[in-house]
């Protein structure tokens, strides 16, 4: 039967946290150290964070969302990147590896909140089976990556078929 | 040689046999061995004894004789031609250790003859010892006085017997896998460089490198060490004879049983493509270039060798690169910094500038520097004074386990830390202090970090545009200097104008590269420190800017590059009065370090407009601060010799007499303080003289002054036929188009007495590679010194006693090199230096706290035996080591609040303190961004921002009043109530 995987308020914050961890080793620094790379996650963290904004104020918008905002958001990101000279080819893969992250945590967690087992007249049903119809993308380039993350995060559900058999 | 444990009994009886050996030949060099009035002397001793009236020094008295050097070394050789039938009993010939008259020429003597004693009981121990085999305590304490022993020899000016001496030791560690080993062999190996013996040095590194074999690891350190061992056998490989044969040996037997060596070759056979057996000696061999000399007459080498000797340094920087540094670090302790991009890579002409990463790795460099030059004052006198007061404590505690203290040479940085045994009451005490001096050093460290730290980031955001080279900081000058320009790159050289103009252009383009990584990288690198790492960069940094905001609300033309260079000068010239009393008890100094770094920020932040004025107009000539005032001195009164002499007494009366507070032993009785009152007054008693001499922390201070940007180990060449060396250094870590490492081969053109120095330490040493430093000269930061021009860079290349400098940076190869500088450079990077001390022995009292630790563990209910009520004072000495092993960074947060307390007030203390900036994410992630690019961009000068006039209200209740608008713009609130 086609059902709707929902995701949760805990479920979407659980799934940002993961994907911010992503090029940070969360590593204490020693004595007067410095980190070497700051310029680099300074601007993957800006990068994230125009990108978090927007997907906040998606989520909390829902379906009447503008997509302007998530368009603005983009061009924002690839004009940092774009500033990152030389560093510009890494910085596109790291915040692409935060999207992948972030959209891979979306969607096992929706998954994970479809019921296991029904009751259909009284009679058990247990979860044989479970299809993804909505079409979501984890490839593709970076405008293409966030405009889908959007529109999981702004529709907040995903839609599944899901087989289900008598006990 | 592995000994089998069934020949080891054997092995033991050689090992005794040989030492008395070598015992007999260091006490050969004893005036008076032997004269017929000595040995009266001796045997007037020996008739008393043999009656059985005590020991040697009861029996001396009784005789009415003068237990001389020479008397006592006759009575020692006499007894051991008496050792095979009497070895046994040998321990009763001292008894009591001997004191030895001698006068001033005869101290050396008596030094010998009392080692050599000390050595004998302990190898007596070992003979009578009922299983020597399992006693492997026993056999490493002989070990140790004969190194001890070896060090005194040396120290005589007596380097064969030392060596021999070395040698014998070695023999009581049977344990081939024993670390014990690679020390010992290095001082081995040292006296046998001293000696001149060739022959003793090929036999001592063939051991060496059996023993890093053997003690194997797989970390890349380890690799990198046993690697180059080998390289060394290979490339020193004798022509022919028995060993070659061994060393053959040798080689083929590491390589057959080590999977990291062997794992080395294959790339270099497919280079050569010519190698039947990959895992053979003969494989190693066939690479051709470690033969040490170049056959050819021709200095130039063939291409596809230098295509296999490239491939090679890139394999083994591959394998044996620290794979844990992911971070640029400055040490408290060498007053120097690492950078993963600067490890085994020395810039040379212009290639940082094709680094990958270049902006970035500018503004890193640039913060370390900052690190650096800030600390260059009274932060770093005090920070040796505690260092050197440490080490001294540390050569103390070593009168405990071999007599006498070791000598400051050689040997104390093969020591480690002093391996106590016995529980004894003034060891204790020693300990303790050492403990106490490591705790104030990190008190110190802590409470001035996050200022540090504000100063450095400020610094990576604050310069916008090229200023007048006069008044450039020190950093900027390093920057610049990075790039060489050699003769041939300018045309103008002739002309004076032209060449100024061309210097000017020079130092002006390393500025506005770094002006460029500010614009590119400057504000992402703010955001990433301040958001991820609050409590090491948010407080200092909110610091820095309100004090440069409370700057320009008197002088608001004080623009980020002034800011700069003002911040540097007050913290390296007006911290004197900030740093405590070093030998306050612990709980005093560290509250007075807070207290007065809290005081001087508000001195400092109320500096009025005149005296502003007047550091912009002076730039900090011959001025200090003082109670947040601008004072012109004398320039000798900020001079390191009397400064550091006076931080050094203070802190080597930690825990002495009056600064010895008995409350601190919280549960002490009467009876206990009082213990440690008399205990505090005997070592001030006994403590009249020191090792480390205020002269030699003058050197260490002095040295200071040459920065190290980058260096390696590099392979190299010696050419006989043009008297040259020629060096391969790898020139850029990864190249920005290639993203490959990229490699120059040097050749130094030598003076053939120089040439032959080189050859012949080549020859002697027997190591396989030369050390490349590139250094920056800082010594004219604090006063201008003739010929050496702030920033200016030099390679340094350093084989053994062997140093050849060269000057880079701008026309380096026309510039002469002022007198003074050798001797600093050799000072700050010989490996025996004091540095080396610093990092070997003390660690940053770590590892004396894991020491102190163990020993007060193994004791445990024996502290009682001494009869003593000391149980108290035991228990803190043990909580001190614990706190020194675990407070590392605990108390970051709380010293955080606290400067945020003093610059922003209650309010943004309690939420930047808590919080750092989550606050702006709980609201809006993006807000943090905002507000980055405002204080980016107002560091330089207050600024516009439509953003923060729209959202000052928002931003204020969520993280408090950080920000205020200016008549001139948008910048940090002031302190003190700006």
């Amino acid at each position: 039967m086609e059902t709707t995987a929902i995701l949760s308020v805990a479920d979407f914050e659980a799934s940002l946290a993961a994907a911010r961890s992503i090029g940070r080793t969360g590593q204490s620094l020693p004595g007067l150290a410095a980190p070497i790379d700051g310029a680099l996650s300074g601007r993957l963290d800006e990068a994230w964070r125009t990108l978090e904004s927007v997907l906040r104020q998606g989520w909390r918008a829902g379906k009447d969302a503008a997509r302007s905002a998530i368009d603005g958001a983009v061009t924002k990101i690839e004009e940092i990147i774009s500033g990152a000279g030389e560093l510009a080819k890494d910085l596109t893969e790291a915040v692409m590896e935060r999207i992948r992250t972030l959209m891979a945590e979306l969607i096992d967690r929706a998954i994970a909140n479809v019921r296991t087992t029904l009751t259909v007249d009284g009679a058990p049903m247990r979860l044989g089976g479970l299809q993804v119809s909505q079409k979501v993308g984890l490839s593709g380039g970076l405008a293409l990556s966030a405009v889908r993350v959007w529109e999981l995060v702004t529709n907040g559900e995903l839609e599944v078929v899901a087989t289900y058999t008598l006990v | 040689v592995v000994v089998e444990l069934s020949d080891q009994a054997a092995a033991i009886q050689i090992a005794v046999v040989d030492s008395l050996s070598a015992i007999q030949v260091a006490l050969r060099e004893v005036k008076g061995l032997g004269g017929r009035k000595e040995l009266d002397a001796v045997n007037q001793i020996t008739v008393i004894r043999n009656a059985g009236e005590g020991d040697v020094q009861a029996a001396a008295d009784r005789a009415g004789v003068n237990l001389t050097p020479g008397v006592g070394a006759s009575l020692l050789v006499a007894h051991m031609w008496q050792w095979l039938p009497h070895g046994r009993d040998y321990a009763s010939l001292l008894g009591t250790p001997w004191t030895l008259v001698a006068d001033d020429d005869a101290k050396a003597d008596a030094r010998i003859v009392e080692a050599a004693a000390m050595a004998l009981q302990a190898v007596a121990d070992v003979d009578t010892e009922p299983d020597p085999v399992e006693a492997r305590a026993v056999r490493e304490t002989a070990s140790d006085h004969l190194l001890e022993l070896a060090s005194i020899l040396e120290d005589t000016g007596l380097p064969q017997p030392a060596m021999g001496c070395a040698g014998s030791s070695l023999n009581f560690l049977l344990e081939s896998a024993s670390p014990r080993l690679i020390p010992a062999l290095q001082q081995g190996i040292a006296y046998a460089v001293a000696a001149g013996d060739r022959e003793k040095i090929s036999s001592f590194r063939l051991r060496e490198a059996q023993a890093l074999e053997l003690i194997g690891g797989a970390s890349p350190a380890e690799l990198r060490r046993r690697l180059d061992a080998f390289e060394g056998l290979i490339r020193h490989l004798p022509a022919d004879g028995p060993a070659r044969a061994t060393t053959l040996r040798m080689i083929d037997w590491a390589l057959r049983r080590d999977d990291a060596l062997r794992g080395l070759i294959p790339l270099l056979l497919a280079q050569q493509g010519r190698v039947p057996d990959p895992g053979s000696a003969a494989a190693w061999l066939l690479v051709a270039g470690h033969r040490m000399e170049v056959a050819s007459d021709d200095d130039a080498f063939p291409t596809e060798f230098m295509g296999f000797a490239m491939a090679f340094e890139d394999e083994r920087l591959e394998r044996t690169a620290s794979t844990d540094i992911g971070a640029a670090e400055t040490s408290w302790s060498t007053f120097a910094f690492t950078h993963p991009s600067l490890l085994d890579t020395i810039p040379l002409g212009d290639s940082i500038l094709q680094e990958r990463g270049l902006h970035q790795l500018f503004l890193v460099i640039a913060h370390e520097v900052t690190h650096v030059v800030t600390m260059l004052g009274h932060l770093a006198w005090g920070t040796m004074a505690l260092q050197t007061a440490l080490l001294e404590l540390e050569l103390r505690l070593w009168t405990f386990v071999i007599g006498s203290k070791p000598a400051l040479g050689r040997r104390a940085t093969a020591l480690g830390v002093a391996p106590l045994t016995d529980p004894n009451i003034l060891a204790l005490a020693q300990a303790e202090r050492a403990l106490e001096v490591t705790l104030k050093l990190r008190a110190l460290q802590a409470v001035w970090q996050p200022w540090l730290e504000g100063v450095a980031l400020f610094g990576e955001s604050s310069s916008k545009s090229t200023t007048e080279h006069e008044i450039m900081t020190a950093i900027h000058m390093v920057l610049a200097n990075l790039i060489d320009v050699a003769t041939g790159d300018v045309p103008e050289l002739a002309d004076r104008d032209a060449l100024e103009k061309r210097y000017r252009r020079y130092l002006e383009d390393g500025e506005r590269l770094h002006i460029e990584s500010i614009r590119q990288h400057g504000r992402f690198r703010l955001a990433d420190c301040i958001v991820q790492f609050p409590d090491r960069y948010l407080a200092g940094y909110v610091a820095v800017r309100a004090m440069v905001s409370a700057w320009r609300a008197k002088r608001p033309s004080i623009d980020g590059d002034a800011a700069f260079r003002l911040l540097v000068h007050a913290t390296r010239h007006g911290t004197a009065d900030a740093i405590p009393d070093l030998a306050l008890p612990l709980d005093r100094f560290r509250a007075t370090a807070h207290e007065r770094m809290l005081d001087w920020l508000h001195q400092m932040g109320g500096a009025s407009r005149h005296d502003l004025d007047r550091f912009c107009e002076t730039e900090g000539a011959s001025a200090i601060w003082k109670d947040g005032r601008y004072v012109e001195i004398d320039a000798s009164v900020e001079d390191t010799g009397p400064r550091i002499e006076a931080y050094l007494e203070r802190a080597q009366h930690s825990l002495l007499e009056e600064d010895a507070d008995p409350d601190r032993v919280p549960t002490a009785s009467d009876e206990t303080k009082e213990i440690l009152r008399a205990v505090a007054s005997a070592l001030a008693a006994s403590e009249r003289s020191w090792v480390v001499e205020e002269r030699v922390l003058q050197r260490l201070a002095a040295s200071v002054s040459i920065l190290p940007i980058g260096g390696s180990d590099c392979s190299f060449w010696l050419s006989e036929a043009t008297e040259s060396v020629m060096v391969l250094l790898r020139t850029i870590s990864v190249d920005a188009e290639r993203r490959a490492s990229k490699y120059v081969l040097l050749t130094l053109g030598l003076e053939a007495d120089h040439f032959s120095q080189l050859r012949n330490e080549v020859l002697l040493r027997q190591e396989s590679r030369m050390h490349v430093t590139r250094v920056a000269d800082l010594v004219s930061i604090a006063r201008p010194v003739e010929g050496r021009p702030q920033g200016t860079q030099y390679l340094i290349f350093h084989y053994g006693d062997w140093w050849h400098i060269i000057r880079r940076s701008f026309l380096g190869d026309r510039m002469p090199m002022e007198d003074s500088l050798r001797p600093a450079v050799i000072d700050r990077l010989r490996p025996e230096g004091l540095f080396a001390f610093e990092s070997g022995l003390i660690a940053d009292g770590r590892r004396g706290a894991v020491r102190t630790k163990a020993w007060i563990d193994a004791i445990g209910d024996r502290w009682d035996d001494l009869g003593y009520p000391i149980r108290s004072w035991v228990d803190r000495v043990n909580q001190l080591a614990d706190d020194v092993l675990t407070s590392e960074g605990a108390d970051d947060r709380a010293n955080a609040r606290r400067i945020l307390n003093t610059v922003a007030g209650a309010e943004v203390a309690q939420r930047l303190g808590r919080d750092g900036l989550g606050g702006l994410a709980a609201a809006d992630v993006a807000l943090i961004d905002e507000l980055a690019r405002v204080l980016h961009a107002s560091a330089h000068h207050p600024t516009d921002s439509v953003w923060l006039d729209e959202h000052a209200t928002e931003v204020a209740s969520l993280i408090g009043p950080v920000m205020k608008r200016t008549s001139w713009g948008w910048d940090v609130r002031a302190m003190n109530g700006g």
